[in-house]
């Protein structure tokens, strides 16, 4: 068991001055060189994300208004048909700006999530709206949708926030 | 040449590093544990709707997908605080180890 031990110390010391002498190199190879993990905050992104949360919320505010008026033809997906598509255009340029930049993985998937959510939504709506009896969302659902789109949204301002490093 | 204390530089190394690996993990868990409040007040909200009838199958589902996709977005957010924070910390050991060298060798890299 003491033998184990320090057999395994020795291992460490061994395997913390090989780590030491290649970062060492590295130091030596590229001086004043910062390691980069990840990918830099993103101006672009970020300025599309708040876009894309404006439009999403006025969608909301709309849906809502509609969920709360007798009239049935504002709930229906003809009468908001053009705020999906102009939120689905968004995300698809996200999509496009994140995957081009390099070591950018996290925010491309996360921003996939997000058009994956809206694209959802879409199809439930034209769904009910072309169902026997035309109907939109209920203001309950609304509710509960709009807090995990917020989340979503907010997910990918608080990594790239973080990202400013 | 003046001599390299390869145990002391390593050491050193550890202490810079500790720090921003630290903060990382306490930055995750605050967030994760706001996100996961929220996430329960959705629950709640759901769980409201589809007992009254006021949220149907098919809404409840689209709920329950775009709550996945929320937690997945939320997870990778916490897997690049992660990354930030050990990458902070090994340009502080680095450093460290840039400062020891420098010392040792005198010239400046």
């Amino acid at each position: 068991m003491g033998q184990d031990q320090s057999g395994a110390f020795s291992w460490l010391r061994r395997s913390a001055r090989a780590m030491a002498c290649v970062v060492a190199t590295a130091c030596l190879a590229f001086p004043g060189c910062a390691v980069r993990l990840i990918a830099d905050h993103d101006e672009i992104v970020v300025a599309k994300t708040v876009a894309l949360q404006e439009k999403a919320e006025a969608l909301f505010l709309a849906l809502e208004d509609a969920a709360a008026t007798p009239d049935p033809d504002d709930d229906l997906y003809a009468a908001h048909a053009g705020a999906y598509n102009e939120i689905l255009v968004l995300l698809r340029v996200m999509e496009v700006r994140a995957a081009s930049l390099s070591k950018n993985e996290i925010t491309t998937e996360q921003v996939q999530l997000l058009r994956d959510s809206f694209e959802k939504m879409k199809a439930l709506h034209q769904k009910k709206s072309a169902a026997a009896t035309p109907g939109g969302f209920s203001a309950e659902a609304l509710q509960a949708l709009r807090q995990a789109f917020v989340q979503q949204v907010q997910s990918i301002l608080t990594l790239q926030e973080e990202l400013r490093r | 040449m003046a001599d390299v204390d390869l145990e002391a530089l390593v050491k050193d190394m550890g202490k810079a590093a500790l720090p921003f690996l630290k903060a990382g993990a306490a930055r995750a868990r605050e967030y994760g544990k706001a996100e996961a409040d929220k996430m329960a007040r959705t629950a709640v909200l759901l769980a409201k709707g589809v007992a009254a009838g006021t949220i149907d199958e098919d809404e409840a589902n689209l709920v329950l997908d775009v709550q996945r996709n929320a937690s997945r977005s939320i997870l990778l957010t916490i897997k690049g605080l992660g990354i930030v924070s050990v990458e902070k910390a090994i340009n502080a050991a680095m450093e460290v180890l840039r400062k020891g060298i420098e010392a040792a060798t005198g010239v400046v890299l």
